[in-house]
């Protein structure tokens, strides 16, 4: 074959237009691209605005990367302030049943003190979906309707008025971690203070305490509960902040009334040994590390991890009461 | 008949692509099943992406060589749906989260490359645009009244607007769409057999009519009718 040939053939004339037709749409999309691409601020704006009924709003990110940013069960992964609002957004995360629980939540401030939630927007969840749809809107509207300065938001306990029965009860509580979380953190933030390291949620003040042996404290720890109940622990903590003993007095895992299953066989057997861990080992644990949280006994192992990082924060507090301590 | 109209009532109704030709039923399960505003919208973008194709591909009917027609149509085709989807993203970012992937999914339409292979590639471009128009209408108008029947048994809605507390919350899953496409087409089906049938019956009843005034009129009489 000729080159005459070939440029009069039938494949010279495929490869043409099949060339024309890639190019001009090459090209096409490229200049429609260059109209109608949406950028990633347009497309963060549009989320924010979401929380705003749709409303034009401007955002500056702040850096949160030197704050501690585990607050009361929850991680703050990112701090924005809605400058033509003067609010604050928190994106924060808590584990769920079956994996993380992200929010948007927007904090309402009047100069550096919070006032009110605005909204609480569920970002992504890798819970099962089923669980997220169980949580209906109207729930998320009581943190806004039902902020309390001071008070945390919970589902409640079982039997009682104030429980919240979902279904969801893993991704509610991770909801409420992160609501309850966020609110702290931009307390401090915003009144440029220190976010303290808190892990007495679930402790007994009243019945806990502790008497000091040399440079060691030596604790007697309750936590509440009914599911499960209290559990009692003598925790040592030594000058570098490791646990020299660990004993768990009273177990307060409950047996399932159907089935029979003692949840207290169900713990992870680092919950109940946690002799010779520091602060860092037990934070871990309460992240799930290792799968060492979510055993079958998910609230049975948090009250021992919590307990014992509450006898970590609390060794510096006691041993230097003008640090802060009582 | 114009051909016009028969082209236009053919894509609309006696060849309607759902109902009819049970083309494009992925796209039709995933959107009814959401509500009636993500079935219209995906029956609007359908449309525009058919009327474009065919109008394209009839007008570079001559010049694509018969060999690489398929490759051809496909990269036509893809461009326009990656148009519309920038348009939608650009300006109706809810109703692109709505449609999500199966937006993507009417490049492998095949009422859009059915369209383009059966009629564009041997027709005139305004005969290929009427064509579009009117198979894309069959598509939207089918999809919106299934959407509707879903949305209503399925969330007590009406383009999203709540009208009441009684809900089947299998008519908002692709099974229970699954359900309301089989009804709907039975239904159309027959709808049209009926009106076809009962057509049928008027021409008969001319036709012998007109054969018995032929022949009485050769024997001299006439009979009434």
């Amino acid at each position: 074959m000729t080159v005459k040939q070939f440029f009069k053939s039938t494949a010279f004339k495929c490869i043409a237009v099949l060339t024309g037709v890639l190019l001009t749409s090459g090209i096409l999309l490229a200049i429609a691209f260059g109209f109608l691409e949406v950028t990633d601020e347009e497309r963060f704006n549009r989320k924010i605005g979401v929380m705003y009924g749709g409303e034009t709003v401007t955002s500056q990110a702040q850096d949160i990367s030197d704050k501690n940013v585990k607050v009361k069960g929850a991680t703050i992964e990112a701090l924005w302030l809605i400058t033509n609002k003067s609010d604050y957004l928190v994106q924060a995360s808590s584990r769920g049943n079956g994996g993380d629980v992200t929010c948007w939540i927007t904090i309402n401030m009047n100069g550096t003190a919070v006032t009110g939630i605005g909204k609480v927007l569920l970002y992504s969840v890798d819970d099962p979906a089923e669980f997220k749809d169980n949580i209906g809107n109207d729930i998320y509207e009581k943190f806004h309707t039902e902020y309390v300065e001071g008070k945390d938001f919970s589902y409640g306990t079982k039997g009682t008025e104030d429980y919240i029965n979902t279904g969801a009860s893993y991704t509610l509580s991770a909801v409420c971690n992160n609501v309850n979380g966020a609110v702290e953190f931009v307390k401090a933030y915003a009144s440029g203070g220190e976010i303290v390291k808190d892990f007495s949620k679930n402790i007994d003040k009243e019945k806990t305490s502790w008497e000091i042996d040399g440079e060691t404290v030596i604790y007697d720890i309750y936590t509440t509960g009914e599911e499960p109940g209290p559990f009692h622990f003598t925790i040592k903590v030594d000058a570098s902040g490791t646990l020299t003993e660990y004993i768990i007095l009273t177990n307060g895992s409950s047996t399932e009334e159907e089935s029979g299953e003692d949840y207290g066989s169900l713990m992870s057997p680092q919950a109940v040994n946690l002799k010779g861990k520091t602060l860092v080992d037990i934070e871990s644990y309460l992240d799930n590390a290792d799968g060492v949280l979510i055993t079958g006994a998910t609230r049975s192992n948090q009250r021992c991890y919590e307990a014992a990082a509450y006898a970590l924060t609390e060794y510096d507090r006691i041993m230097n009461p003008d640090k802060g301590g009582e | 008949m114009n051909k016009y109209k028969k082209i236009t009532l053919d894509g609309i109704i006696f060849s309607n692509p759902t109902f009819m030709l049970v083309l494009g039923t992925c796209p039709t399960l995933a959107m009814i099943s959401k509500g009636a505003i993500s079935a219209a919208g995906m029956g609007l973008c359908v449309l525009v992406v058919l009327t474009l194709s065919n109008i394209i591909i009839s007008a570079l009917r001559k010049v694509i060589p018969n060999q690489v027609r398929i490759p051809c149509y496909i990269v036509i085709i893809a461009t326009l749906v990656t148009l519309v989807q920038m348009v939608l993203e650009k300006f109706l970012p809810d109703l692109y989260d709505s449609l999500g992937t199966f937006l993507a999914l009417i490049v492998v339409n095949c009422i859009v490359l059915g369209r383009a292979e059966a009629f564009a590639n041997k027709h005139t471009v305004l005969e290929s645009a009427t064509d579009g128009i009117a198979n894309g209408l069959g598509f939207t108008l089918a999809l919106t009244l299934m959407g509707i029947v879903c949305e209503f048994f399925g969330s007590g809605a009406l383009f999203g607007f709540k009208i009441m507390d009684f809900k089947i919350k299998m008519f908002s899953s692709p099974a229970g769409a699954f359900i309301i496409y089989g009804l709907s087409i039975a239904l159309f089906t027959y709808i049209i057999d009926v009106t076809q049938r009962a057509r049928r019956v008027k021409v008969n009843r001319f036709t012998r009519k007109n054969l018995l005034n032929e022949r009485n009129s050769a024997d001299g009489t006439e009979v009434k009718a």
